[in-house]
Formats: C-alpha cells, sequence, structure tokens
C-alpha cells in the first residue's frame, strides 16, 4: 500500500498559520494579478472562489480576509508533512508543496489502515493543520483518494472508487481539462464510460496515461527525498546563566561535535549562526560569515570567542543555540601576481575585535560615494568583498591634501568673495581666489545638502579649499605645491 | 550690456528640461532678458508656444534647436534667416522620416546642404567639446556653417569640472580666432524646477534618485539668469556675453513670418480660385436649394465676398475636392463643425444643413477682420475608409507636404505621480494604491492630494511627502512624448516640412508634424480635421444593405417629420443610435418629448457639461413642459432666444447676445468666444469681458442683468455647443433613429459588424432588436457570411465576425469556400477551409457547426478527431454520432457567451426567472405608479457616473423584456460600491419615480444576482 498525506488548502493553511482568522479567508497569489488562489470554507459559502480578484471578493463579503502567500510558512508546513511522512516510512515521494506520498511496503501492515490514518491526522491537529490522509495500492490512487476525503480513505477497488470522483481531483492539462469540461464530462465515471478508442484517438496519449493511473493499473515509481542533515545543537540551560564561560564550554562541545561531522562529510562550515535564548522569552542572534570556510574547530570557536568577549546583554541567557551552514570544501586558485592574506581567518578575527571595539558601522573598505557631494564615503564590508562601492576618478590638477575631517575657520568675505581667513590651520590674506563652485543634492530627503566651495591662495603663498554651508566656513584641504 | 540667452530647452525636448516654454518666456521677461532662443532637442515642439508667450510678454524669441549627431555630440543651432529655419525643419525632417522614433540621428554629412541660414554654437558637456575629437568636429562646423556662423559657446554652471572644459574653448578660440559665446545651458526657468529635472533623468536611465549618483544635477544653475548675473559670471570674458547681443541682432527670422501658403488649388484655364469658386458654389446651389432666392443669393454673395476678400477660396476649393474624392470614392461624408453655418459650404456639399433656412449665424465660422482659417471639419466612416481619404491627402501632397497634426501628452494625475515614485524609490505598490484612488471615467477627481498619498501610504509626515507633492505640483501638466491628432491634418503648398519638423508617427504609413492643432492654428498653419465616426460607418453600411436589398433609403431625402422616429424618441427607445442613446440622454427624451427636428437639435446640445453646468437642462423642461414661464434676460433677446424658451444653448446665441447687446461686430463677437473658450491668455479674456462690460453699460442693460448674461456666457463659450455643430449631429442622430424605426435589419447589422462602438455592448443591441421584433438567428458556417447580414426572411444572420479569435482571413474562406459549394459535412469543412483548432472548438461550442453535426456536443466531439484529409470525400466520412449529452440551456449559455461575447438564446434572467420571487421584469415598470415599492433584478449592461450628476450613479439592468434603469445616491454607492462595480447580476430594491415621463427606480438596497455563476457578456462602464 501507499500513503497519500495531504494538507488540503496548503497555500491558504500556510497563510493563516499563527493567525487568529474566523471569518472567510482567502489567499492571493502574487504573480497572476493577486486572484484568489485558494479560499477557507467560511468564504466558499459567500460564493466566494478561486479565481475572482480581491475586489470581487470583497464585494461578496467585505469581511473577507485576504492574505498574501507566506513561502516561510509554507516551507515549514512541508518540512511538518515530510516529517510525518518519514515518521510512516524511510520512502517519501514530496510529491508536490503540500503533499507527499509514502511507500509502505517494506513496513508491516497495520492492524486498521484507517486507525493508523486517524493516528497521523490527529498528529497534524495537535499542531492545529488539517490533514487527509489515504491509503492505496498505487501512488497515484491514493493521491486521489487524499484529495477526495476530508480526513482518511483507503481505496481497495480501484475501478470502483474512482468512478464518482470528479475529473477536477485530476491534475490534468488545460487543454484536455477544456475538452472535457466543453464535453460535459464531470466524472472519472462518465469518462471511463466513453469509447475507450475513439476517446483515446480524440484525447490522445495524456488522457490514456490519467486513466490507466485512475484504473489502478500503472504503479510509478516514487522520486523519494534523501532528509537533509542539518548541522544544529542546542541547550536549555535549568538555570539563566549570568557569565559567558558557561556558553563557551558549550558551544566550544557543540563545534566539536559539529566539526567532526562536517570533517566527517567532507564539507566545511561557510556561516555560524548563533542564537542565544534569553529570559524575557526574546532571542539574540547573531549570524559569522567564514571568511574562508573551514572545519577547523579552533578557528570557528574563535570567531565565536572574540565576539562573545565584547557581548553584553540586558537580559540573561536561558539557552544557547547553534547552527552551522555548512558547503562543499572549495580550493581557489590565486592570480599569478595576486599575494593572498597569510591568514584570512585571522584577519576576519582581527576585524572582528576591531568591530567590537568601534561599533559595526565603522570598519570596511572606504569607497567614494556616487555623488557630487565631497569627500562622501561609505565603508564597504571586506567579506565578502563588495567592489561596486569603489569609483575611480581621473585625477587633474593639483593634489588636495583633504582635512578629515575639515577645519572650522574665520572668514571675512567682501561681497561674498573670501577675502581673509584666520585659523589654527592657516591664517592670512586671500590673494586669489577661484570660485564659488556651488553642489547640492539630496533635495528629496531630509539628508539635503548645499555646499559653496572655493579655492583661495593667501599672502603666504599657500593655497587651500574652503567650504562654505549657511555661516560656517571650513578649510576643506590644502593643495599640494611643488 | 545686454545679455540674450541663446541656449534654453523646455520640457518640449521630452525629459531633458523641466519648464513650460511659456514659464520661461515669462521669467526672461522678469530678468529683463531681451531675448531668449528655445533649442529643444531635436525639434521645434515648444517654439509655437515660445512664440506666442514671447509676443505677449514682450520679449524676442529665437528659434533653434539642439541636434544629436551621430557620433552622439548634440549640436545646437539658432536660425538666423527664414532660409535657416526652412533648411532645420527639412534637416530635422529628414534625419526623422530616415531613423527610427527613438533613433534618428543627424549625419555629419547632412549639414552642408542645410547649413544655409543657421547659426551654430558648440553646446555643453554634450556638444562638440564631448570626448576630446574637439578640433575634428569644429573644423567640420566652420567647413559646413561658415567662419561667421560658428561660435564657441561656453557655459559657466559653478562646476569645477566644467572649467577645465572652458579653458579648453578658450584656448582654441585664441589659436583658431573664434568668437566665444556665452550661454547658461538652460533648463528650467527657476531654480526650484531642477528637482523636476533630476526625476526626468532617473526616467532616462531607468533609475531612482537614491542610486542616480552623478547623474543627476550637481547644483541647480542651469536656470535663466539676469544678463547682470552673467555678466559679473563671465567678467573675465565680456566678448562673449556681448557676442549674445550680435548674434541675437543677427537673427532676422521670426515665426511671424513662417512663409506658410495653403496649397493653390488648380483651376481650368481662364478661371481664377474665386471664380471658379463661385461657379462650383453656384452650381451645387442649384442643386441644392433648386431654383434660388434672393434671400439665398444674397447670403451666397456675402459669404463669397468674404471668402474672396480674405484669400480663403483655395481652402474651399480643396476642402470641396476632397468631399469630391469621397464621393466618387463611395465615403460617407459630413462636414461638421461651424462649417455648417456657411451656405457655401451647403452648396458645395461640404455640410449638409441649409444654414439659411436653419436661420445660423455665418459670423460663427468667418467674419470680416478673420485672421485666422476657417474651421471645416469632416466626420467620415471610422476605420478603413477615413484612412482611406487619409491616405489620399499624403499622395496628393507628398510624406512632405502632409501630415497629422500632434497631440502633446501631458503628465497627469497618475502618469506624473508615477515617475515621481519612482523616482523617489517608493514602492509600486504605493503607487498602485495611489492610481486606484483616482475617480475613473468622467467621475470629478474630490480627494486632496496630500490625502491621497496618505491613503496610499504616504503619510504628510513621511520624510519624502513634502518632495513628492512639490515635485507633483510642478510636473502636472508638463509633456510627456508627443502623439497623433485623431484626425487633424495639415497640409502646405510647396513643403510642409519646409515649415515644420515632420516626423514618423508610430502608426505605420503616417507622418506627424511637431506641433499641436492650437500651435498650427495660432501660427495660421490650416488644419482639416478627419474625423472618424462609428455612426457614419454604420449609415453606410445600413444604406448600402437597404440598396443591395431593394428597399434603398436617401440620407438627403428622409422625411424630417416622420411620426414613427419621433415615437421612438419620445419613448427613449434609443439603443443604439447616435447622441441620443447614453443614460442621460435617455432619462431626458421624454421629458423633452421631440416632436420635430429641431427638438432632437436641443436634445444633442442640452446633454453637455455646458448647460448642465451652467444649470440650463431644468429651466429649459420646465419651460418646455410648462412648469415654468418663458422669460429672457432683456426683452431684446427675445428674437435671440426665443427658439430656446429664452435659455441660451447654442454659441451662436452667445454671440448674437453680445451683437445685441453690447453693439458687438460679427468679428468682436467671435472674439469674444475665443476669448472664453481659450484657456491659455487670463489677461485676454479679462479684456473683452471689459470691453463686453461696457458695451452692456452703453446700451442700458443693468449691472445684475449683464452679469447674469456674462456668467451664462463663460459657462457656455467652454463646453456649449455650435447650433451648426448640433444641427449636424442631429441630423446623423436623426437618420440612425429612422433607420431603427424603418429598415430595422439593416440598422442593427451595421451596428453589430461596426463594434466596438457606442454605449452598450453587442448583446445588448440583439436583446433590443429582438424586443423591437427583429428575429436574430445564431452564427452558422452553413449561413453566416463574415459579417453580419439580413437574410430573405428578413432575420438577421449573426456573422463569423462575432466568433471569438476568428480572424478575417479565416472568415472570408469559410464565406468563400460556402459560395463556391456548400459544406457537404464536417470534413469537407475542415479540408476546405482548415481552419484553426481553437477556432472550430469555438465554433462547435457556439452551435456554428450545427447542420454539419447533430448538436453543439456532437460537433465538439467529431472536430475532437484528428483530421483526415482521405475523408474529404462525403461518401467516406465515417462519422456517428457522438456519445455525449447534449448541452443543457444555460450551457448552451455559457458557450455562447465565452464563443461570441452574445447570445440569440433565451435570456440569461429567463432562465431563473422562476426562482426570482418578488421581482419585476423591465416590461412591468411602466405600470407601476410613482412611489411605488418595487425589486428589480437583471444583467448590468451599463453603469455611469456622470461627472455632471451630482455623483449619483446610474445603473442599467438588461432581462429578458428590456431595460431598466435605477438611481443610486452617493451615500448608497459608496456603501455598495463592491457589489455595484464587481457583479454582472444586481438585484435592487427601491422606489419607482415614475413623474414627468421619466421612469426611475430610486434604489434603497442593492445586492449581488447569483444563481450558481450566471454567465454574463462584459457591460459598458463609465464610472
Amino acid at each position: 500500500m501507499f500513503a497519500c498525506l495531504l494538507l488540503p488548502q496548503f497555500r491558504l493553511a500556510a497563510a493563516l498559520r499563527w493567525r487568529d482568522c474566523h471569518g472567510p479567508a482567502a489567499v492571493v497569489d502574487d504573480h497572476a494579478k493577486g486572484l484568489l488562489l485558494e479560499v477557507n470554507e467560511a468564504a466558499a459559502a459567500k460564493n466566494i472562489h478561486p479565481g475572482l480578484t480581491p475586489a470581487q471578493a470583497m464585494a461578496r463579503d467585505l469581511r473577507v480576509h485576504i492574505l498574501p502567500r507566506s513561502p516561510a510558512q509554507e516551507e515549514v508546513l512541508n518540512h511538518i508533512l515530510l516529517d510525518r511522512a518519514l515518521g510512516l516510512s524511510p520512502d517519501v515521494e514530496a510529491t508536490s508543496p503540500g503533499l507527499c506520498v509514502a511507500d509502505l511496503r517494506r513496513r508491516p501492515k497495520p492492524p486498521s489502515w484507517h486507525g493508523l490514518g486517524d493516528e497521523v491526522v490527529a498528529r497534524f491537529a495537535a499542531e492545529k493543520l488539517r490533514a487527509s490522509v489515504a491509503f492505496a495500492p498505487t501512488p497515484d490512487l491514493a493521491l486521489l483518494a487524499a484529495k477526495g476525503t476530508g480526513s482518511v480513505a483507503v481505496v481497495y477497488d480501484a475501478s470502483a472508487f474512482a468512478g464518482s470522483l470528479p475529473v477536477g481531483a485530476l491534475e490534468l492539462s488545460s487543454p484536455l481539462a477544456g475538452t472535457l469540461r466543453a464535453w460535459g464530462i464531470t466524472t472519472i465515471g462518465q469518462w471511463l464510460a466513453l469509447p475507450r478508442a475513439d476517446m483515446i484517438e480524440r484525447l490522445g496519449s495524456e488522457a490514456a496515461a490519467v486513466l490507466q493511473k485512475v484504473s489502478g493499473r500503472s504503479k510509478r515509481p516514487l522520486r523519494l527525498i534523501r532528509p537533509t542533515v542539518p548541522y544544529t545543537e542546542a541547550f536549555d540551560f535549568e538555570h539563566e546563566v549570568n557569565t559567558t564561560e558557561p556558553l563557551l564550554f558549550l558551544l566550544r562541545r557543540f563545534l566539536g561535535s559539529l566539526t567532526e561531522r562536517l570533517q566527517a562529510g567532507h564539507r566545511v562550515a561557510r556561516c555560524l549562526q548563533l542564537g542565544i535564548p534569553l529570559d524575557d522569552g526574546s532571542t539574540y542572534g547573531r549570524s559569522f560569515t567564514i571568511p574562508a570556510p573551514t572545519s577547523d574547530l579552533d578557528v570557528l570557536f574563535r570567531i565565536l570567542d572574540t565576539h562573545l568577549s565584547s557581548l553584553r546583554l540586558e537580559q540573561r541567557p536561558v539557552g544557547l543555540r547553534l547552527e552551522i551552514e555548512a558547503g562543499e570544501q572549495n580550493g581557489n586558485q590565486l592570480g599569478l601576481f595576486e599575494s593572498a592574506l597569510r591568514d584570512v581567518n585571522g584577519f576576519g578575527e582581527t576585524l572582528a575585535r576591531l568591530k567590537a571595539l568601534l561599533g559595526e558601522g565603522s570598519v570596511g573598505v572606504p569607497g567614494k560615494l556616487d555623488t557630487f557631494r565631497p569627500d562622501a564615503f561609505a565603508l564597504a564590508p571586506m567579506f565578502p568583498p563588495d567592489a561596486a562601492v569603489l569609483r575611480e576618478e581621473p585625477a587633474y590638477g593639483i593634489p588636495l591634501r583633504r582635512c578629515r575631517p575639515p577645519i572650522f575657520v574665520t572668514v571675512e568675505t567682501k561681497a561674498g568673495i573670501p577675502v581673509r581667513l584666520d585659523s589654527n590651520f592657516a591664517r592670512g590674506t586671500v590673494v586669489e581666489t577661484a570660485g564659488p563652485f556651488r553642489l547640492s543634492g539630496d533635495w528629496w530627503d531630509e539628508q539635503r545638502w548645499r555646499t559653496e566651495e572655493w579655492d583661495v591662495e593667501l599672502d603666504g603663498g599657500a593655497m587651500l579649499r574652503l567650504s562654505r554651508s549657511g555661516a560656517e566656513w571650513k578649510v576643506e584641504g590644502a593643495y599640494e605645491l611643488c | 550690456m545686454n545679455y540674450v540667452e541663446l541656449h534654453a530647452r523646455s520640457a518640449f525636448s521630452f525629459l531633458r528640461g523641466s519648464s513650460q516654454p511659456e514659464m520661461l518666456a515669462r521669467r526672461a521677461a522678469e530678468l529683463q532678458l531681451p531675448g531668449l532662443a528655445l533649442l529643444d532637442r531635436d525639434g521645434l515642439y515648444g517654439t509655437a508656444r515660445l512664440h506666442a508667450a514671447a509676443r505677449e510678454t514682450g520679449i524676442k524669441s529665437l528659434v533653434g534647436a539642439e541636434l544629436t549627431m551621430e557620433d552622439d555630440c548634440v549640436l545646437p543651432v539658432i536660425v538666423e534667416t527664414r532660409a535657416g529655419y526652412r533648411n532645420l525643419c527639412q534637416l530635422i525632417t529628414t534625419a526623422k522620416l530616415r531613423g527610427t522614433k527613438t533613433d534618428a540621428p543627424i549625419r555629419w554629412s547632412d549639414l552642408p546642404e542645410f547649413a544655409g541660414g543657421l547659426i551654430a554654437l558648440t553646446g555643453d558637456e554634450e556638444g562638440v567639446f564631448q570626448n576630446g575629437d574637439a578640433a575634428r568636429r569644429v573644423e567640420r562646423l566652420l567647413t559646413a556653417f561658415g567662419r561667421n556662423n560658428v561660435f564657441l559657446e561656453i557655459q559657466r554652471h559653478m562646476v569645477r569640472e566644467e572649467e577645465r572644459r572652458n579653458q579648453k574653448i578658450v584656448a582654441m578660440a585664441q589659436a583658431q580666432n573664434l568668437p566665444l559665446v556665452a550661454t547658461n545651458g538652460v533648463t528650467y526657468h527657476e531654480k526650484k524646477a531642477r528637482g523636476v529635472l533630476d526625476v526626468f533623468t532617473c526616467a532616462r536611465h531607468h533609475t531612482h534618485l537614491d542610486q542616480a549618483g552623478r547623474l543627476l544635477a550637481a547644483n541647480a544653475e542651469r536656470c535663466l539668469k539676469s544678463g547682470a548675473e552673467m555678466t559679473r559670471l563671465f567678467a573675465d570674458l565680456p566678448e562673449a556675453i556681448a557676442n549674445t547681443a550680435r548674434i541675437a541682432e543677427r537673427v532676422e527670422f521670426s515665426l511671424t513670418n513662417l512663409g506658410y501658403e495653403f496649397p493653390r488649388f488648380t483651376v481650368p484655364a481662364g478661371e481664377s480660385m474665386d471664380s471658379w469658386l463661385r461657379k462650383q458654389t453656384y452650381e451645387g446651389a442649384r442643386k441644392r436649394y433648386g431654383a434660388i432666392s434672393e434671400k439665398v443669393k444674397a447670403q451666397l454673395e456675402r459669404e463669397l465676398l468674404l471668402i474672396g476678400k480674405l484669400g480663403f477660396s483655395g481652402y474651399f476649393l480643396i476642402v470641396w475636392d476632397i468631399v469630391q474624392f469621397c464621393r466618387e470614392e463611395n465615403i460617407l461624408m459630413q462636414g461638421r463643425g461651424s462649417a455648417a453655418n456657411s451656405a457655401v459650404c451647403y452648396s458645395l456639399g461640404i455640410t449638409a444643413c441649409d444654414p439659411i433656412g436653419c436661420n445660423l449665424l455665418f459670423e460663427r465660422f468667418l467674419s470680416e477682420g478673420c485672421t485666422k482659417w476657417p474651421d471645416i471639419d469632416l466626420d467620415l466612416p471610422s476605420g478603413d475608409r477615413r484612412e482611406r481619404v487619409i491616405q489620399e491627402i499624403y499622395r496628393r501632397y507628398g510624406r512632405h507636404g502632409a501630415a497629422m497634426t500632434a497631440n502633446v501628452i501631458t503628465y497627469r494625475g497618475k502618469s506624473a505621480m508615477r515617475e515621481i515614485g519612482k523616482a523617489l524609490n517608493f514602492s509600486p505598490d504605493i503607487m498602485d494604491r495611489f492610481s486606484s484612488l483616482y475617480a475613473s471615467g468622467d467621475f470629478p477627481h474630490t480627494l486632496d492630494l496630500t490625502a491621497q498619498l496618505k491613503q496610499a501610504g504616504i503619510p504628510q509626515d513621511h520624510r519624502r511627502a513634502a518632495a513628492a507633492i512639490g515635485l507633483y505640483q510642478r510636473m502636472y501638466g508638463l509633456p510627456r512624448h508627443l502623439g497623433q491628432h485623431s484626425g487633424g491634418m495639415v497640409i502646405c503648398q510647396g513643403e510642409l516640412s519646409s515649415v515644420v519638423p515632420l516626423e514618423n508617427a508610430s502608426m505605420p504609413g503616417r507622418v506627424v508634424c511637431q506641433w499641436d492643432k492650437d500651435d498650427c492654428e495660432d501660427l495660421g498653419i490650416i488644419k482639416v480635421d478627419f474625423l472618424g465616426l462609428g455612426m457614419m460607418a454604420v449609415l453606410q453600411d445600413s444604406l448600402e444593405l437597404c440598396q443591395r436589398r431593394g428597399r434603398p433609403v436617401d440620407l438627403a431625402q428622409i422625411p424630417k417629420d416622420d411620426g414613427p422616429t419621433y415615437d421612438l424618441l419620445c419613448a427613449a427607445d434609443t439603443i443604439g443610435t447616435f447622441q441620443v442613446e447614453s443614460r442621460a440622454q435617455m432619462a431626458t427624451l421624454p421629458r423633452l418629448k421631440p416632436r420635430c427636428f429641431y427638438d432632437v437639435c436641443v436634445e444633442v446640445a442640452i446633454i453637455r457639461p455646458g448647460p448642465i453646468q451652467g444649470k440650463m437642462v431644468h429651466p429649459y423642461l420646465n419651460r418646455r413642459e410648462g412648469f415654468e414661464e418663458v422669460t429672457y434676460f432683456d426683452e431684446r433677446l427675445k428674437p435671440v432666444l426665443e427658439r430656446t424658451l429664452g435659455i441660451p444653448l447654442f454659441q451662436e446665441q452667445l454671440l448674437k447676445i453680445a451683437m445685441v447687446m453690447a453693439d458687438f461686430s460679427g468679428a468682436e463677437a467671435e472674439e469674444l468666444r475665443r476669448a472664453l473658450s481659450f484657456h491659455r491668455s487670463q489677461e485676454r479674456m479679462e479684456k473683452v469681458c471689459v470691453k463686453l462690460r461696457e458695451g452692456m453699460k452703453k446700451n442700458g442693460v443693468k449691472p445684475a442683468t449683464a452679469e447674469a448674461i456674462l456668467q451664462a456666457m463663460q459657462s457656455f463659450a467652454v463646453y456649449g455647443f455650435p447650433e451648426s455643430h448640433a444641427i449636424s449631429f442631429a441630423l446623423i442622430a436623426y437618420a440612425s433613429c429612422y433607420l431603427k424605426v424603418h429598415r430595422p435589419q439593416e440598422f442593427y447589422v451595421g451596428l453589430l459588424n461596426n463594434q466596438p462602438m457606442g454605449f452598450y455592448s453587442s448583446n445588448t443591441l440583439i436583446q433590443d432588436a429582438k424586443a423591437r421584433g427583429v428575429r436574430v438567428r445564431p452564427v452558422s458556417v452553413i449561413e453566416s457570411a463574415y459579417d453580419c447580414t439580413v437574410g430573405d426572411d428578413d432575420s438577421i444572420r449573426l456573422g463569423l465576425r462575432v466568433v471569438r479569435g476568428m480572424t478575417a482571413a479565416t472568415g472570408r474562406r469559410i464565406e468563400e469556400e460556402r459560395i463556391r459549394r456548400s459544406f457537404a459535412s464536417l470534413d469537407d469543412f475542415r479540408f476546405r477551409v482548415a481552419p484553426a483548432k481553437d477556432i472550430l472548438r469555438t465554433l462547435a461550442s457556439t452551435g456554428a457547426l450545427n447542420g454539419l453535426v447533430d448538436h453543439r456536443r456532437d460537433g465538439l466531439w467529431k472536430i475532437a478527431r484528428p483530421a483526415d484529409e482521405t475523408a474529404a470525400l462525403p461518401l467516406q466520412s465515417r462519422q456517428t454520432t457522438a456519445p455525449l449529452a447534449w448541452m443543457n440551456p444555460s450551457e448552451r449559455l455559457d458557450a455562447d457567451f465565452a464563443g461570441t461575447g452574445v447570445t440569440t438564446g433565451p435570456h440569461p434572467m429567463a432562465l431563473i426567472r422562476g426562482e426570482l420571487d418578488g421581482v419585476k421584469c423591465a416590461g412591468d415598470l411602466p405600470a407601476l405608479r410613482h412611489g411605488t415599492r418595487a425589486v428589480i433584478a437583471g444583467l448590468v449592461i451599463c453603469r455611469q457616473r456622470p461627472g455632471t450628476a451630482k455623483g449619483n450613479v446610474f445603473i442599467s439592468l438588461e432581462d429578458e423584456t428590456g431595460v431598466s434603469n435605477a438611481i443610486v445616491a452617493p451615500p448608497l454607492f459608496e456603501r455598495y460600491r463592491l457589489v455595484i462595480t464587481q457583479e454582472s447580476f444586481l438585484k435592487i430594491s427601491g422606489v419607482i419615480q415614475n413623474a414627468r415621463n421619466s421612469l426611475l427606480l430610486k434604489a434603497q438596497s442593492i445586492e449581488a444576482l447569483r444563481y450558481g455563476e450566471l454567465s454574463a457578456p462584459q457591460s459598458h462602464d463609465f464610472h
């Protein structure tokens, strides 16, 4: 026998999960002009059905909840579904989202198929999920039976079972479904009653294959799944902890076990996900990209150790989670004239220490921003390197040595033109000016800015770049004279 | 020192400038600049507007353009002489017609031929000095334009990098002894408009402001600047400033002497255009009037004298010639608009109503002192026949001699905010919500911009809300792109391309000029409108069908006193007719009760925004029904307003009022109308109003009366109908009603073959035909032609064209094959026609194969079998009846609507009538008394929310007995908005309003009517 486990209205069930929604509800497709994909019974009772637009649905009942799809929840539900199926048999096919088939031929026959089905349905119900379970001699019949039942179905006689099913239960291509609809064929029984040869001549091989399936005469092989191995460890403390020692101790043990598993599978850690459940119910989370993916316990531990040594939490930890995102070992060939960092992970660790000291946004590769704003720059992360931030600029004229930050200066002007300046950095009478050069930008935002620049030559020979924003003058830099 | 700005771009550079030409002109005048050259990118799109604005503000407007060269360098040129203007127009036209709509560069090799009379500048960062190939480009310019006509352009926008280019330019000027000229490369009139230009830059580069970086402007210095400011900027190069004035002084060309000439009409030897026009007019008059009375002769002489004096004879002859072409080609045509006020036009066959008999005012069309060309619009059958006329014009005058006028598409609410939203990086969801908050159709948009943004998800305190609002206000109304006018064509003596640049329209075979119809009118370029009217096509098809069926109708001879036709109008049984089929028209007809042709004219004119907003509809109807006394603003106006019961309804009356009450001449009265209806100049409007007030005061008109008259005029001038236009439309409206009464089969066939048009769907037209006792037969491959036809038994046979997916080629093939030999069997049909699988399936499901098969599903079963070529011989056919059940009525209805959008079978409401308890049929309503509570139900065929109806919504429900109408008040509409707009079938409870011949149900509650999923065709909605 084969078992089919189905979460009816899968996309709606996913969208509704953890939501307190009792009235009519529907889920819409983001990609097909927002048409309704699935509706619940309350909505169906109001004549709201898939294919309507949200506006049409609301015309039928204003209280209808229109929900977008929830890919994350769909993934979670699929995991739950497969988990349950794997509990029945190791041979499971993830047929489609919300639907899987298990081959039960290798397991002992249960005392009652119905009893087994009820058990599975009850397990889903415990997670507030509605499921249909069907047992049949072939995977396709099991699938059909699951679609046709509200809870548990067992098929012994294929032909008796299929006859009463609606054609809509079959997954037919759109032309075939359209032809049957136009012919007025609504049940599989009506379809099977047509003269077989004439019907196959008209509907072609797809129809023949479908009818073969529903009659139980073909038994397709399942596309079995291999459960993925998660590299995860977790621990819940009996009491809240107040220091980092127990955390570090546990982390080293976690990493010991996980790196052993990684090495056994010839894999390396690309990223570490650290989670610390706290006593207020929240969880502190942090992700660490490994500059040079590795399965070296010490390297990985140092990254976590560095971080934890500077971590200050308001709440006390009540648990610890560590997950490793694993990848294949990847040997990179360097370019002929390219020199590699001697210890990439060591450098990464140094950066992590700097970040801990200076703050997250203060460490990285500086790059000039694509803006007219003088000296505007951003810091790009080292790992992974981001070349997009950097921009090349042609260099011409006399080199300017910039003052970072610019130096405030008192400037005397005549008709708006600087004539004298005074500051600790430079002072003197202006003998020559060029400017003003006006620059402004980000006018659409709160960070709008406007500045006016002047190049001045002082009587002492110094050449400076001044900027004025409102009444404030600053020395932006000094030209390097040969 | 005088500084003239020689390099400005307007928003007509499409995404490269952000100010209207008028804004530039006004700002230039404020800054006391003596002149301004508008150099839009690759065209003269904005020059006509700048010219008009410059005239008003007193600055000199210079013409020029920025030309995109083949190497992507942008070359600015300024027109010096008329020859130069001609050259520039032709140069742009050559490139535009050679290239594509988006890529039409000018070749360097084109320049020598067209450089005469032009002055070349060297441009900005996109100009001659870009990419370091400057020396070679300058050399080419010197060769093409000559040393005296090339100026090295220098701009200072206070950007550091720009100075480096300027140093190169100054060095070259010194080295080659070339003159420098300063410009500011203006792209907006004032600094605040820089933001819109940045948004446009984002649109051009498909990016948003956060990402655009240095694609945006470095500052806001590309605005118009005063002479003093520019002199200060170029203090080190005074000659560059002085040269601007020198160039401006050299320019002798302005658009005032455009050099446009309307084509001369070739007349026989010994004739002048005036004499030939006289001859043709009198010849036509004799046909029209029979014997020419003194009154007619006097009018014709008066008109001919004026036409000759104004030099318009050639124009009349050319239009007459086009009319002759239409006659020869059997294309129904009728002149409309103010031309119908002319007896000459009537005699020449251009218009169809007799202005003398109708006592129409000639001055509305043409008057002494008139400087504008008279306006003659021709209505033609829409579709191929109209296109034939347009192509004939191109054939006669050549691709460079005739063009469609442009239609400037501007940024309106949705499009402006969408562009702004993209630039400000708002999410598409927000923009969708913003757009969806606009009222559709003609419903007035009442939501304030701030509130609309808030509802869309941008509250007032959003960090970009202020920017969005500011940008929206500046961007609204700016040109977005250039389309082509629906029917306006301009033609020229010689080459039109030497008067205005021409370019390819998106539509193949069409050439469009760079000015819109108002620009052309302003500059004295004559336009003839070839307007397509669906009803003209219907009339022509119907009349041809009548002719073929041996019961011809002569459109010119239709009796204007036909009782049954007026009965139809009084009963508002006007679905499918012209102009009088809308909900509002149908509601008015039973009150107005037209019994003569002039009543039809009034009916056509009265349901318009002008009379409605001027609150003239109800007073007129009340007076007509005797509920209100007929009074006049002033007794002196009795002869003017008597025909319309003291209520001004027509523009001619406006003119006459001015003539009677303020002693205006005909020309002055027409000027008054133009000023009132011309939105562009407030000053012009105020000037004529002062004159009118003074005239009325002089004639002793009381101030209150004078103000009332002025107010009526103002609301009228904008929306009011000319009486002549109303008569022209009424002729078509009356003809359509006459045909509906006397030749219903031919009329409905004409309508069905010209869908989509009008207010109602094909299915509603079929239900209407059936209600009038016309039998409508379904589509059949053994009976139907491609078009709908009338059978020998006076029934209508639906044509194959109504089948969804049916191509004209397949439809015609079926028709031809059947004429050649009847189809012997389904296999024979498939073999000879070889229709596509989908079409075959639709034919079977809609019963079009019945006759070759037993029933619809039998057809579906049989066509599903792969085609067998050997089965073409009927004897070899191995078809047997299908093992499928017949379709039931509901399934047939589904298949009909899915396959053709219409049904000749029972109405969907008839199928569920038995289940509708207490619901009245449309046919039952007239018997109900005013105030009775009733429930109606039916298929929604029309939802209307006219802007003039104060938010009331009109819903028409169709059932098996006819159409019932409901009115929904705004609060109820808001409550049931989604039900009303989304559901195909409705059930409405309310109270019957049956007073004064208007039958309506005032809705009190509305619900969707659902029995399974009832099949429905598409409704026509205007909400």
